[in-house]
């Protein structure tokens, strides 16, 4: 008997096979086809065929979830990054739409006051403000930035880059002392973790507190360096290094 | 052809030297007590881990973790069958001390052990892997055949027993997996930034997870940079020791050092039987010292070899096992990266998943929290210890890690808030069931927290900050949230 102990050993091994590989067959290829979509969409330059290859992975993904009748929050990563893929073809409003859709998801599965629907919120936020509608912006950042803050830290990269988001949108509006304030709570985390940051935020931020420094509500940035601009492109992202947007 | 073929018997004949039978079963009783310690601390933290109404959503589990799902546990398993289960691994482990078919009991034993692992698997850490590596060595090694409850009752001449000798290729394929588990444990630490700074140390002793959280202040960190520097170097060197001959000074020195070493990490974080099982693995390092000690008790004997030879394809088996399971530790390595994934898969599926990566992960799971916990009844506020609400142990600080942007185990995104909400339904429903004296119909139980990173910008946690992690009262026997407000259609 003890001469068959391997044997039985690699059989039991053996056994489980076919269980794992139909327990684990949907979740791999749904992280692997999620995963592979999310990593190409960070890219700076997507080209047509890369978009396209983005919405078929995404749209597999979402297969996959239907199929296996998933109920979990699965569903709102594919929306997520199905706006991602809008706003990267020029189509915020189709993109604002698959957002509220995700954050809908999320507010189902994990509840209205939980870290995913408050991060949709300023992701919303980000979307609205780049498109310019401030207004609407500031109501997305106000809900959502304090609970991330609490999930993540203020400190953390992405609750000071969305401080500043909401410091863009409160100096587009004119409400200045409010964004010097936001401005001087959060200056020294901005320095921390500017190099983490793409350089169309840091140009439009530097923009802000150079305007806000103009007007006396802020400080002037560090000696040797003539505008707030320049000293914060100073602190971005090397040649060759990459931002870091994600929110978790 | 044929020089290869003199090389492997060469290796082969090497590797099975013979080694003091009593030495080998020395180190399984020696194991055997760790597992029956193991075990009641299985008991003891039933409640909260195993059990259906424990802090663990079982059943979201194997939903996050869908390779758990192969265990003899299942969700809504009556108590007295899970109870059953460890009991049997209990018994299991009480016939590998006395030696009472000990290789069956190590099986049964193991097969137990593994269903626990992957039925607990959110917070399974190395002390839990420990145990595994253990019964899987004993499974494999020349066990029982000395130092039995036959010797202890004086039907075998222990004599004879102390003067015997037994085939050592497991043992030295033993040392082998020593050698992965320190280079691995070692060398990955050299990529954490807070150990090459001299602060790792530091940050772990004051994280929740370590006993003496708290007791250490920034004018004790000259002290504990050596201590981490130490580490460094002495982990990546403790293998070496089996290489040095006999009496040599600097493996007694070795010696000494590796159990200080592996004795001040129970006192001051916790992890006791990883650190034990590497205690123990001193019996098998200083086999031939231990050896002629038994053969001096004996007297005037004639070295007997036991007729003992390794079942068929388990050398091979032993071998592939130490193969497999250096790719697996090659995590973040050039090249070998890419496999360690598959490596680990295979372990796994063999019931002997292993991570040496030990507090390198310090740079990212170096949160800290305290709880407040408050209950309010009418006008009148009672404060509660934290404790009441997570263990203060390395499991209930895996438990809170849920809570934070960080997954001990990785819960696949963004399953984070599903797992997330599962901890804090299961800890507010236990605390109901744990205080009935205190939470009543229309008490408020509020947990505020502080939480934060120690690291090089916050060593002492003054940047720590404050937010609000749950508020739930009881209505008509049901915990009801109010903050976070949950998700419909699942109760607590």
């Amino acid at each position: 008997m003890r001469d068959y102990l391997v044997f039985v050993y690699l059989l039991v091994i053996l056994i489980q096979v076919p269980f794992y590989y139909q327990s684990g067959r949907d979740p791999i290829l749904f992280d692997s086809k999620s995963g592979e979509a999310e990593k190409k969409l960070q890219d700076p330059v997507l080209l047509e065929a890369d978009l396209e290859q983005v919405q078929d992975l995404l749209d597999s993904s979402q297969e996959i979830l239907s199929a296996s009748e998933d109920e979990t929050s699965r569903l709102g990563r594919v929306e997520m990054n199905r706006a991602v893929l809008a706003w990267k073809r020029g189509k915020p409003q189709q993109a604002h739409e698959l957002m509220v859709r995700s954050q809908e998801i999320f507010r189902e599965k994990h509840g209205p006051d939980s870290f995913h629907v408050a991060a949709l919120d300023l992701r919303i936020g980000e979307l609205l403000l780049l498109s310019n509608r401030f207004q609407e912006a500031l109501v997305h950042f106000r809900r959502g930035w304090q609970t991330v803050a609490d999930y993540l830290g203020e400190r953390s990269p992405f609750a000071v880059r969305m401080r500043f988001r909401q410091v863009t949108c409160l100096v587009s509006l004119g409400q200045l002392d409010e964004a010097a304030r936001l401005c001087r709570e959060g200056a020294t985390d901005l320095v921390r973790v500017a190099y983490k940051q793409d350089s169309d935020f840091l140009n439009r931020t530097g923009g802000n507190l150079e305007l806000l420094s103009a007007k006396g509500l802020f400080k002037r940035p560090p000696d040797g360096h003539e505008n707030w601009r320049n000293y914060l492109s100073g602190l971005g992202p090397q040649p060759g290094e990459s931002a870091d947007m994600s929110d978790e | 052809m044929e020089t290869q073929s003199k090389a492997s018997e060469s290796f082969l004949q090497r590797m099975s030297r013979p080694v003091s039978a009593p030495v080998v079963d020395l180190f399984r009783i020696l194991c055997g007590a760790l597992f029956v310690v193991y075990f009641i601390r299985l008991f003891l933290e039933y409640p909260l881990y195993t059990s259906e109404s424990g802090l663990l959503d079982h059943e979201l589990h194997r939903q996050l973790f869908w390779f758990t799902k192969f265990t003899l546990f299942y969700p809504g398993s009556p108590a007295w069958y899970k109870i059953g289960l460890l009991v049997t691994g209990f018994v299991g482990a009480l016939c590998i001390v006395a030696g009472i078919r000990p290789k069956l009991a190590c099986i049964v034993t193991w097969v137990v052990v593994v269903s626990v692992h992957r039925w607990n698997f959110a917070v399974i850490n190395v002390d839990d892997s420990s145990i595994t590596l253990l019964l899987w060595w004993l499974i494999l090694l020349p066990i029982g055949h000395t130092l039995t409850w036959r010797t202890v009752r004086g039907l075998s001449d222990w004599k004879k027993e102390c003067r015997s000798v037994v085939d050592g290729f497991f043992v030295r394929a033993f040392f082998a997996n020593l050698f992965i588990y320190y280079l691995t444990a070692g060398l990955t630490k050299l990529g954490s930034g807070l150990w090459r700074e001299g602060l790792a140390l530091f940050v772990i002793l004051n994280l929740p997870l370590a006993r003496t959280q708290g007791m250490w202040s920034p004018e004790e960190l000259p002290f504990l940079w050596v201590g981490n520097h130490f580490t460094m170097v002495a982990e990546p060197l403790f293998p070496f020791m089996v290489l040095l001959p006999k009496h040599h000074k600097l493996k007694y020195f070795g010696g000494v050092s590796l159990f200080v070493f592996h004795l001040a990490i129970p006192i001051t974080i916790g992890v006791p039987y990883a650190n034990f099982a590497l205690i123990l693995a001193l019996v098998l390092i200083f086999h031939e010292e231990l050896g002629d000690w038994f053969q001096g008790k004996a007297g005037e004997y004639e070295l007997r070899k036991i007729e003992w030879s390794a079942p068929r394809g388990t050398r091979t088996l032993a071998v592939s096992y130490l193969i497999i399971l250096f790719l697996a530790m090659q995590k973040n390595v050039p090249v070998l990266g890419k496999v360690w994934e598959a490596g680990m898969g295979v372990l796994y599926l063999g019931g002997v998943a292993q991570e040496y990566h030990l507090f390198d992960w310090i740079d990212r799971f170096n949160w800290s929290i305290h709880h407040e916990v408050v209950v309010t009844n009418g006008e009148e506020e009672t404060e509660v210890v934290s404790t009441e609400l997570f263990p203060a142990s390395v499991r209930g600080f895996i438990v809170q890690s849920y809570l934070l942007p960080m997954r001990w185990m990785r819960v696949p995104r963004p399953l984070t808030g599903e797992m997330r909400n599962s901890v804090l339904r299961r800890s507010a429903q236990r605390f109901v069931e744990t205080h009935p004296q205190l939470v009543k119909e229309g008490t408020t139980v509020t947990v505020r927290s502080r939480v934060g990173r120690l690291d090089r910008q916050d060593m002492t946690g003054e940047q720590l900050w404050e937010t609000q992690l749950m508020t739930f009262s009881v209505s008509q026997g049901q915990v009801v949230f109010s903050y976070p407000r949950m998700p419909e259609g699942k109760s607590s």
